[in-house]
């Protein structure tokens, strides 16, 4: 794509001696894209385990010049599913990633994960942006790993936003994030949303934080929906205030599915399954 | 007029508590029925257990729509008969725009009837934020593409502003006229019953219903005069 450039995480940490700082390390797995003009279309992006036995260990860094806006879909997943042999292998998706938003840049981000019930998931991304630059970030799981870490960090500087929302629909899986936003520039603002969906077997700790350093504003919004005697879920929102004009918020709430919910809808005539249904997805798509 | 809706004896409890007993009354093909009676009546009671709302467990020695056994039918079931309600308080449904929702409406009963009179709430949350109004032209819209033969309406006024139930009041006598549409209208509202013309008039007291009649204005001045509770002692209307 003309004006934005992609290459292999090593290569990068050869040619450009900046990367280092967010690299930290010569990455051995991931991508490098910097963004230097307008894109003319949305970056799509894709990992996915195959193989049994295969531990992906990805270190990603994403660069977007100031002022342009850029639109971006990754998926990962898990091509195959593997035999009750294969599983005794293993295999691991691990990702860490920087994201930097120059001034006035503009990021959309959906992040799609999809896995086999076997793998193991962990995925660390810190984001930058520096002022006036927004990011809206969806990080959906539609399909649980066995074990799943998610780890999301935000700085903001003057004047930043960010939208993040978690929309995890969880079975048989260990699940743990932490999502931390520091607002560190007046006039910075940051909301983050949990959807998290209860199945059979989930054990759920969710960790959502907004620190203020700052005249700044913040909102967390955590909800879960119990679908399963068995799960498990935790919330945690936490916020802290180290400037005393930033106004924090935050709301949380652990339920099941709602039994009028359910009448109105089969009401309209639809089956129990198909109202359970429609109300599941308009959780984890609320806006 | 061929029978749309027959209840005989009809017995509805809820944790063992008797709510409605020995209740009777027919209705016919695009009859329209005013059902009214003081607060705690059971009127809202007998439209959620027509529907069939499971929270109310249901004995009658008759529940029929069109001759199909209502008793041995689930809610969905009944919806798909032909039985549609207009919720007195409709829940949020976040996360599913209007606009999702009727289209499945429309596929579950091939409906076709137009959004039109809630367009400018179609890509909103269903019923988030919607005022009284806004949520009984949503119902409306929803319940015209069930195809509906019978519908329970529930206060149909409530919340509602004038000029929104005049909009609702029009759209739902233009498809009862047309599609011949029997209502069981659950109401306090002389404008509704002036709007609507009920072809019947029931009284509710106490989990029964003690009176029924034609003569529609001359029961309402008794209700005015005297109170619901006159209508007990009263045997001109029967």
């Amino acid at each position: 794509m003309s004006g934005s450039e992609v290459l292999p995480a090593g290569k990068a940490w050869d040619k450009y001696d900046w990367t280092h700082q967010y690299f930290g390390e010569k990455p051995n797995e991931g991508y490098f894209i910097w963004v230097k003009e307008q894109p003319s279309c949305s970056f799509l992006g894709c990992v996915s385990l195959d193989k049994p036995g295969i531990k992906q260990q990805l270190n990603n860094l994403t660069v977007i010049e100031s002022g342009l806006y850029v639109d971006m879909t990754g998926t990962c997943d898990s091509a195959t599913i593997l035999t009750d042999k294969q599983v005794v292998e293993g295999r691991a998706h691990q990702a860490k990633g920087k994201l930097v938003l120059r001034q006035g840049a503009s990021l959309y981000y959906q992040h799609l994960h999809d896995w086999a019930p076997s793998d193991q998931v962990s995925t660390n991304y810190e984001f930058f942006l520096e002022k006036g630059s927004s990011l809206e970030y969806t990080y959906k799981v539609e399909n649980a790993a066995a074990a799943m870490q998610l780890r999301a960090t935000m700085h903001l500087a003057e004047g930043a936003r960010s939208d993040l929302k978690v929309l995890a629909d969880c079975k048989n899986v260990n699940f743990q994030m932490h999502d931390t936003a520091h607002l560190k520039g007046a006039g910075a603002q940051a909301i983050s949303t949990l959807r998290i969906v209860g199945r059979q077997g989930a054990k759920v700790i969710a960790r959502s934080k907004i620190v203020a350093q700052a005249a700044a504003k913040g909102h967390l919004d955590c909800g879960a929906l119990m679908l399963n005697p068995d799960a498990k879920i935790k919330l945690i929102p936490e916020l802290a205030v180290e400037d005393q004009n930033a106004e924090l918020t935050h709301e949380a709430s652990i339920g099941k599915l709602s039994a009028e919910q359910i009448t109105y809808l089969r009401s309209r005539g639809l089956t129990s399954e198909q109202a359970e249904d429609l109300i599941l997805r308009g959780f984890l798509s609320e806006i | 007029m061929k029978d749309l809706l027959t209840v005989k004896k009809l017995r509805v409890t809820v944790a063992d508590q008797e709510l409605l007993a020995d209740l009777s009354f027919k209705l016919a093909a695009g009859e329209i029925a005013a059902l009214m009676g003081a607060n705690g009546a059971g009127k809202s009671t007998l439209g959620r257990a027509l529907m069939g709302d499971p929270d109310y467990m249901v004995e009658a020695e008759e529940l029929s729509l069109n001759g199909k056994n209502l008793l041995d039918l689930e809610i969905e079931a009944r919806a798909q008969a032909g039985m549609a309600y207009i919720w007195q308080q409709a829940p949020e449904i976040k996360g599913v725009e209007l606009f999702s929702l009727l289209n499945l409406i429309q596929q579950l009963h091939d409906g076709d009837y137009d959004y039109q009179l809630a367009d400018p709430l179609l890509f909103r949350e269903t019923n988030v934020g919607f005022s009284g109004g806004e949520k009984k032209i949503a119902e409306l819209v929803q319940v015209l593409n069930q195809k509906p033969k019978l519908i329970i309406i529930d206060e149909l006024d409530s919340g509602l502003d004038i000029e929104n139930l005049d909009k609702v009041l029009s759209a739902l006598k233009k498809e009862v006229q047309q599609q011949k549409i029997a209502i069981l209208l659950i109401t306090h509202s002389g404008a509704v019953l002036e709007e609507l013309k009920p072809d019947r008039i029931m009284i509710m007291r106490q989990g029964k219903i003690i009176c029924q009649s034609q003569k529609i204005e001359q029961v309402l001045n008794t209700i005015k005069e005297y109170g619901y509770q006159k209508c007990e002692q009263c045997q001109n209307c029967l």
